[in-house]
């Protein structure tokens, strides 16, 4: 059984693992990784080419991408920031594009020309900024939600620009009535949408997936299928699959097993959105982006240099803090996967040459890299242009306002006990320990478990890394496992022990003894022993057995 | 897009249907699968490629989960098991395969299709009835694993038939060379790849998957098939921490690939006709009736008693999701026909969907019934002034070998044959009953004894022994609140194990760990 989806997926991984880790050593992000790989092994050795099975799994990747995202935004954050990154949004698009189609123009280019590419790197990249984000967990934080907000309105004006561009083929336009038409039925189709997910996650979900409880298979598989059923829905509407699967996570976003899907879907989209960054490496033409090089250059620069103060500066007249303002420029400075999408179609419908099409993914591919970076470092970007008093020329605040901080972090937990199993003994354990005064986060994967106690509560499986990085288990004082499941409980002594906290673990076996002693615990709960002492001390008590 | 929502929304009906009745959902998934592909045919090559990722993947977690330390107490049981199954099932399911017209070839891939039981199915089972880590659990793992392993050292020799027996050789040679080389990874590169360099969750995944398609690779290479490779990729995984460090990352894509592989699987089917209905028929009773007996046999051989023998053997009378690997390498490659598919497709959605009704207490209490041992179930004169203990399982045991040092003499109930022969043996009165039969309760002097102390796990089991019990006090577990109070209300005093290891935990709390720092908590003892 040969499959040429298989073999491909093979070279993908085995590059994108051979360039991310050589990359991890000098700190290089593992976008720019997977980018590097699929150049390497596309248009450098030819090993791969993108065929329908690859390209499924590539738009699987954003899809879950975006279905993630919807999930960590819920309705009423999206409310919070919605006005700004409208308006953002929208004259963020209006201005850049603007520029760049003056420097198209001031090259020489054809009228044709400065129009595509005004409109093609106009754009930002929702897959790179939604990536990193996720990556430095800040998907959450102020600069994280107003990105996010402002390259969903991009979305949408996308599906406007592509309504358009497939309409105009070899140069025959529409007709007023045909764009009128047209676009009815994009916005009409997202009214639609909306709708029905607004329906279903008012009366319909919340109650399936209660009775779905605790089998978190049936919650994940559920949840994936109602997720693609609205990327369906939405490529029959017309509209982006990015915008269904973002819908579909916002619809969702409220139900209480939301963080415990967030961390089952994050490995299955790390696989899914690796395969999307490479295969678009694979893709790429670069030679003629050689030969334009000054242009090229220049776009590049423009979109690094003046695309970040400029959407910096439009957020800061909004009333947005300069440090806020100034990462969500940083985090917004490059040019969008959807220019390749654009390029591609006008290539299609002979409306640009292929040397357009080569600049556009040297300008992206550039770009993308760098803004990787400072994405990344967006926070000591930002206090280093503080410390040169340069934040009041790049964002509009005023001397004072500049030197006030914002986005205050958060200061965290410490030395909270976190307690994982909530059976008969966890319950009791955390009842108890809540009642010393102590801190205590419990965590199980079955939410009715989890009612009623005295605690904060987190739900999900202790298996995932996420879930102890979310429990803070670095910064806590005591790890408790009361689980009656020998390799979760081997894999909390192993996590406790690299972190180096203390940790309590629930021996219900005496084989396990040995090897959770290895680990390091402090100390084992054997509750088989526990149970008999209690039964010699009830015979003691009733005089049968001897003192 | 539009095959894959398709695929994943039955895989999602499927999973709901198996929740709603309480049953694996494998067979629903395979079901579904036949269901869309009459409504609405899938792409071929879409269905190719999901069936091709899904067993790849499948396999690869199977090899991973291999990790012989969980049954190293049981390593001799589950390997006298795991063969004795292994080639009975095999010779009688080639035997049928022949009798029902079949020709060698094809017998040896039906054969091998009877030979293993289900991993997925036996474990979601025994979690359920949180009975994994329970020596029986421990043993029923072993011998999934060892059968596991053992179809997919055999798949290279079944498939190498045909071409004769140097495409066998090589075969073996081959599936060997990526033995040795699985050994090395698991002994030294995984644990280096995954300790030392400290990867990322995103990393990690890659390595795990850059390990995985090597290993794909080699075995396209030596001309292996593609689950060889699959497996001992996994198998090279399998040690802690590796293992564990990993499980988090590939549970989602394990639960994302399999809904999808055993749905495409089921779109993939042809409809049986009335013979292979029949046939499906045979070879379904071969596996129910052959099973249970011989996996109990065996085990109880093995030193296991009775209960969970039986157990053991109910647990283990269904095919495997690798017969349908089998039968899927056997088709692709031509060596069986699309119906031999269909038949062992058809016999592993049926022995799945039985073992729920038959792995069930209530069956393995009528088989004890018919257990050949010899019972003795009175004692001529009741006792007196004893203590009674009902129910002498795991914890029974620990608890006996404490009350033997007591000052009053103990007398034992419990429903298991081997058992109680076992304790008799050992010099101590032992009566083999129902401990919720009023006769056998009084025949072992329940009503004269100086203290009871059930460990029956079902409450309502310990019911006639309160209503009986006059003034004997009787101490029995509870193996939660609500059960607690119910044996409260009855006039028994109930005996929680997690309350008492809570109480030790807290003793330790408060005694050794608190006094260590300064804050009177632990956030105090933090700062």
């Amino acid at each position: 059984m040969e499959s040429s989806l298989l073999t491909d997926l093979g070279i993908i991984l085995v590059a994108a693992t051979l360039v991310v880790v050589a990359a991890r050593i000098i700190r290089i992000p593992s976008i720019v990784g997977y980018i590097l790989a699929g150049l390497i092994a596309g248009p450098a050795l030819g090993l791969v080419e993108v065929t329908e099975g690859l390209h499924l799994a590539a738009e699987i990747g954003i899809i879950l991408l975006l279905f993630l995202v919807g999930l960590e935004l819920s309705l009423g954050k999206i409310r919070e920031v919605g006005g700004i990154a409208l308006l953002v949004g929208l004259l963020q698009v209006v201005v850049t594009g603007t520029g760049v189609a003056a420097i198209a123009w001031a090259f020489g280019l054809s009228g044709g020309d400065v129009l595509f590419l005004g409109v093609a790197l106009t754009f930002s990249s929702t897959v790179v900024v939604v990536k990193l984000l996720d990556q430095l967990r800040a998907l959450d934080s102020r600069h994280g939600r107003l990105s996010v907000g402002v390259l969903l309105v991009q979305d949408l004006v996308v599906v406007v620009v592509l309504t358009f561009v497939a309409g105009l083929s070899g140069g025959v336009e529409l007709s007023a009535l045909e764009v009128i038409t047209d676009l009815a039925r994009a916005f009409g189709g997202m009214a639609l949408l909306l709708l029905a997910a607004g329906i279903a996650a008012r009366f319909i979900l919340p109650r399936v997936f209660a009775w779905a409880g605790s089998s978190q298979e049936t919650t994940f598989v559920w949840s994936l299928s109602w997720c693609f059923l609205l990327v369906l829905g939405s490529e029959w509407l017309h509209l982006s699959v990015e915008l269904g699967a973002f819908i579909a996570g916002v619809a969702i976003a409220q139900l209480p097993f939301n963080h415990d899907l967030r961390r089952r879907v994050h490995p299955l989209m790390n696989f899914f959105v690796a395969v999307f960054f490479v295969t678009l490496g694979v893709q790429m033409e670069l030679g003629a982006a050689f030969a334009a090089w000054p242009l090229v250059l220049t776009l590049i620069v423009a979109t690094l240099l003046l695309k970040p103060p400029l959407i910096a500066r439009l957020l800061r007249s909004r009333g947005e803090g300069p440090g806020t303002a100034l990462r969500s420029g940083l985090t917004l400075g490059q040019t969008s996967e959807f220019s390749f999408i654009l390029a591609a179609l006008a290539l299609a419908n002979g409306l640009i040459d292929e040397d357009m099409l080569s600049v556009v993914a040297a300008v992206g591919l550039v770009t993308m890299g760098v803004s990787s970076f400072s994405i990344l470092h967006a926070d000591g970007l930002v206090e280093a242009v503080r410390k040169r008093g340069l934040l009041p020329l790049l964002t509009g605040a005023s001397k004072t306002e500049a030197e006030e901080g914002d986005e205050a972090q958060d200061p965290g937990t410490r030395g909270h006990i976190v307690v994982v199993g909530m059976n008969s003994l966890g319950r009791r354990i955390v009842r108890d320990l809540a009642e010393a005064g102590e801190e205590v986060l419990a965590i199980d994967t079955d939410p009715d478990k989890l009612k009623d106690l005295p605690c904060r509560t987190l739900l999900g499986n202790a298996d995932y890394l996420s879930l102890l990085e979310e429990a803070e288990l670095k910064e806590a004082g005591l790890l408790v496992s009361a689980l009656h499941i020998e390799d979760a409980n081997r894999l909390l002594a192993y996590r406790a022990e690299s972190f180096g906290i203390p940790c309590v673990i629930h021996a219900f076996d005496q084989s396990m003894e040995r090897e959770l002693e290895e680990l390091g615990v402090r100390h084992l709960v054997n509750s088989r022993s526990a149970g008999i002492e209690k039964i010699a001390d009830e015979l003691k008590e009733l005089g049968v057995f001897g003192e | 897009m539009t095959a894959i929502t398709f695929l994943l929304f039955t895989a999602a009906i499927g999973f709901g249907a198996a929740r709603w009745l309480h049953l694996p959902s494998i067979p629903f998934l395979i079901l579904g699968g036949v269901v869309v592909s009459a409504l609405a045919p899938l792409p071929a090559d879409f269905l190719e490629d999901a069936l091709v990722l899904g067993l790849t993947v499948m396999v690869f977690v199977a090899g991973i989960e291999l990790s012989p330390g969980r049954f190293r107490f049981q390593r001799n049981a589950a390997f006298q098991v795991g063969l004795a199954q292994f080639v009975v099932l095999g010779a009688i399911g080639m035997g049928a395969a022949l009798l029902m017209g079949f020709n060698w070839e094809t017998g040896a891939y039906l054969a091998l299709a009877l030979t293993a039981s289900s991993t997925l199915v036996v474990v979601r089972l025994l979690q359920r009835e949180r009975q994994l880590f329970e020596p029986f659990g421990r043993l029923v793992t072993g011998v999934l694993l060892f059968q596991d392993l053992l179809v997919v050292l055999l798949i290279p020799v079944v498939i190498g038939l045909p071409r004769g027996w140097a495409a066998v050789g090589q075969g073996v040679f081959g599936t060997l060379g990526l033995v040795g080389l699985a050994w090395v990874v698991l002994r030294w590169i995984a644990p280096f790849a995954v300790r030392r360099l400290a990867f990322d969750e995103e990393s990690l995944l890659l390595v795990v998957l850059t390990i995985l398609f090597s290993f794909l690779g080699l075995s396209f290479l030596f001309d292996l098939p593609l689950v060889s490779g699959a497996f001992l990729a996994g198998v090279s995984l399998s040690a802690f921490p590796v293992n564990a460090l990993v499980r988090g990352q590939l549970n989602s894509l394990s639960d994302f690939f399999n809904a999808l592989f055993f749905t495409a699987l089921g779109a993939f089917l042809t409809l049986p006709s009335l013979l292979e209905l029949f046939q499906v028929g045979m070879l379904v009773l071969i596996v129910v009736v052959v099973t249970p007996p011989l996996v109990a046999v065996i085990a109880e051989r093995a030193g296991f008693s009775a209960r969970p023998a039986i157990a053991s053997g109910l647990l283990l009378a269904q095919t495997s999701e690798f017969s349908l690997v089998v039968a899927l390498q056997g088709v692709v490659l031509g060596h069986v026909t699309p119906e031999v598919f269909t038949i062992i497709a058809f016999v592993t959605v049926v022995t799945m969907v039985l073992t729920p009704f038959l792995a069930t207490d209530r069956v393995v209490w009528k088989l004890m019934r018919i257990h050949p041992f010899k019972r003795s179930d009175s004692f001529a004169d009741p006792p007196e002034n004893h203590i009674l203990l009902l129910g002498c399982g795991r914890n029974g045991i620990t608890l006996l070998e404490l009350l033997i040092f007591g000052p009053h003499p103990v007398v034992v109930v419990d429903d298991d044959p081997a058992l109680i022969e076992h304790i008799r043996e050992s010099g101590i009165p032992a009566l083999r009953g129902d401990v919720s039969d009023l006769e056998v309760l009084r025949s072992a002097g329940a009503d004269r004894a100086k203290v009871v102390i059930s460990t029956i796990r079902r409450k309502e089991d310990n019911g006639p022994l309160l209503s009986m019990k006059g003034d004997v006090p009787v101490l029995a577990r509870a193996f939660n609140v609500e059960d607690g109070e119910w044996i409260r209300a009855r006039g028994g005093h109930p005996i929680s194990y997690a309350d008492a290891a809570a109480e030790d935990f807290l003793n330790w709390f408060h005694e050794e760990w608190l006094p260590e720092g300064t804050g009177g908590t632990t956030a105090g003892r933090a700062e």
